[in-house]
Formats: structure tokens, sequence, C-alpha cells
């Protein structure tokens, strides 16, 4: 039997800057942490108010195995797992968070390798970098990318982010982008076409 | 543009390995053929694509591929992480460069002086994944100083190029760019050339 993982979070995801976690108004989000040591995963998995998720392969100090998908969905209480290793997301879906296995698509070539390595696991979904070529894919790679299907990477522009929330799960985007998306998707479509593509970008 | 030894060991007089020489057959004929499997070479060398990446295979027994390249009148890249059998190292740059090849492509930077000193076209790739990565790898290419920049996923460099400095390096793009369009859109975003294993595109007229 072919186990399907689900995906429980936010469509929207926000990269954690360290800032007190302010609601963008019209757009429910979680929380995406990564690029921490393991004393400051700790510290922000317990201000964190609401869902989230983590990148343990970023996370300096914390091996990447099954202790440390136990220590971040049972004891921290991470909602999804992402790692470029299989044996990671597995555990994470084991303990009862989403698992998402990490993959890079920089070419369609490198892409179809990863998928015929056998390397996507039942049970798991997968987290896709960098986000912004989703659009760009054909449906036959698509369908080799298990669901819950996330992206992240690259995602800037509202209309960006709109493109690739027609085809994934859930996004990551920074805060910025997340303000902006937000703005966006509180007014109506026909109108919003146009200013979609003119808001500013911060950098 | 870098003043580079005109022939490689083992390739025709004609072929000119400087940059210039590289810039002028974009110029002329920018979706170049990367080869990607076996059987895919034959075609690259019967299409207009001016340049070959080889970017399988087995990186001991290039030799012949590499004289076939040449004959036809064409460059041959050779992606050493990517190729079987030979380690990313300056013992496989040396390696490749007595295979005959014209250009060695790298992600890693440091390999760069090496293949310069081999008398090579040095190639770095760069993998875009996350903006907050894309600083520290433009500066990292800016210390590597290749001759050419490769930025992949190519296709997103329309929508990405405000984020990326300028370096005065050739860049080329390879990565999902399956249609003509794609090339106009990616040239257009500061792109000299595409790399692409879509056979259709090699001898795409822009």
């Amino acid at each position: 039997m072919t186990l399907v993982a689900t995906w429980r979070l936010p469509r929207v995801l926000v990269v954690d800057d360290g800032e007190p976690h302010a609601p963008i108004d019209g757009l429910p989000t979680g929380t995406f942490l990564r690029d921490l040591d393991l004393a400051g995963l700790i510290g922000r998995a317990s201000a964190i108010d609401g869902p989230w998720a983590v990148d343990v392969d970023t996370i300096r100090g914390l091996r990447g195995d099954e202790a440390a998908a136990r220590l971040v969905v049972e004891r921290l209480g991470a909602s999804a797992v992402v790692s470029r290793r299989v044996t990671v997301v597995r555990a994470a879906a084991a303990f009862g968070a989403t698992g998402l296995l990490g993959v890079h698509a920089f070419d369609s070539t490198g892409l179809r390798r990863t998928a015929d390595a056998g390397s996507m696991p039942d049970g798991v979904g997968s987290l896709l970098s960098p986000g912004l070529v989703l659009p760009h894919l054909r449906l036959d790679e698509l369908e080799l990318l298990p669901r819950p299907l996330v992206v992240h990477g690259l995602i800037v522009r509202p209309s960006d982010a709109l493109a690739c929330l027609e085809l994934a799960d859930a996004i990551v985007v920074r805060r910025d982008a997340a303000r902006y998306l937000g703005t966006a998707l509180r007014n109506p479509l026909p109108s919003l076409r146009k200013p979609l593509t003119t808001i500013p970008i911060e950098e | 543009m870098t003043a580079r030894s005109a022939v490689a060991p083992g390739a025709p007089a004609t072929i000119d390995r400087s940059v210039g020489g590289f810039v002028a057959r974009l110029r002329e004929q920018p979706c170049c053929a990367a080869v990607v499997a076996d059987g895919f070479l034959d075609q690259a060398l019967a299409s207009g694509a001016p340049i070959v990446f080889i970017l399988r295979g087995d990186g001991l027994a290039l030799r012949e591929p590499i004289e076939r390249i040449h004959a036809a009148g064409k460059l041959a890249a050779i992606h050493l992480d990517l190729v079987d059998g030979l380690a990313a190292d300056p013992h496989g740059v040396g390696w490749l460069a007595r295979s005959g090849a014209d250009a060695i492509i790298s992600s890693q930077g440091r390999l760069m002086p090496a293949i310069r000193r081999e008398g090579c076209l040095a190639i770095h790739r760069v993998l875009l994944s996350r903006r907050s990565h894309l600083d520290g790898a433009m500066k990292a290419a800016a210390r590597a100083a290749p001759d050419v920049l490769e930025v992949l996923p190519g296709i997103l460099l329309p929508s990405i190029t405000q984020l990326l400095p300028r370096l005065g390096i050739p860049v080329l793009a390879g990565g999902f760019i399956r249609s003509a369009e794609d090339v106009r859109a990616v040239m257009a975003a500061g792109a000299m050339g595409i790399t692409t294993s879509q056979a259709d595109l090699w001898a795409e007229p822009t």
C-alpha cells in the first residue's frame, strides 16, 4: 500500500528572521526555520506562535538522523521537517510530522536523475528549490515530486508566489514577499493583475 | 579579454580557445549543445551548436569524443564535476586539458586558476537556489575570476536579473530552457549564450 503524506500547515510559510511574529492581514501563515544553530533553534521554536517547519540540514550542530527528527518533532513541536536525507524525513513522518524531502531542480536532467535514483520514498512529501522553477516544470516533471509539494527559494514577486501557489501545496517566502502577497490577495484578482507586476521589491 | 594560448593540445590549429573566440561563436549561435547521455553526441555534432558541453560520460575516455567535436569545427567544454572517473581537483583538470578540452566547467571556484593555467577556458557553474545565497555565490564567483559564468537554472534569469550583480563576465544560462521564446527572454536578461540538452534548440536562430 502506498503511504500518502498530508499537509496540515498554512499554504504560506514565512522564513523566520528572528523578529517577533507579526500576522499578515488576510494571509494565514506558518513559520519556516533555517540557518540557525541548535541553541537558536530551541529558542526560536519556543518563541514561535503557530505551526512551523524546519530545514534540519541547515541547523548547525544537529546531525541529520533519526534523533534529530525526534527532537524537532516530539520535543520542539515541528509540524514539518525538511531534509535531503530520506531517513530523516521518514523518521519525522513516523513521529507524526510531515516529512519533506529536499529536492534541487537546477535543470531537467538533474531533476530526473534524482527521481530515477529511487530516492523519492512513500509517505513523505517534497520541498523543491529553487521554488521559482515550479511554473517552468512540465507535467511529467511535476509528477516526479511526491506530495505534499512545498517550494522554496527565489520567490520574490507576488505574481511568482501566486503562480507557485497554483501548483504547490505551500510556498516558503521571506516576510517582505509575504506582505506583498497579502496585499495582493486582499484585492480582487481582475484589478490586481497589473499592480502585481509593479509592486516594488525590497532588498 | 583574457589572452590565452590559441591552440589546445590535440586540437586543430584553426580552433580559437580565447574568451574572445568563445564569445564570437556565441554571437553567431548562442545555443550550445549539452550532451547528457550517450547518443546525443552525434546529434550535437550534426547541429549548428558552436560549442558542445559534455555533462556525462567517462571522463577517462574523452580524447576520442573531443577529437570528433574538433573535427566538426566546434569547441569542447567538459564538466569536471559531472563526468565519471575524475576527481574535481587540479589533477583532474590536467587530465581533461591533456585530453584536448577547450573549456572546463566546475562549480568549484578554487579550480578556476588551475583550469586557466592549463590553457583552457574556465567556466564557473553557479547554482542559484535561494535569495540569501545569491550574494555569497556571486562574491565567490567574482573571487574565482572565471572566464565565463554559467548560471542554473537559467530559465530564472529574467525573473532574478535585478538581484544579480554585474560581474563583467560573459554569462551562460542553462536549465529548463525549452523554447525559442525562452531563449530570447534569457538572452534579453543578459545571457551571452544558452546551454541546453533540448536538441531542437541547438540550431535555433535568435
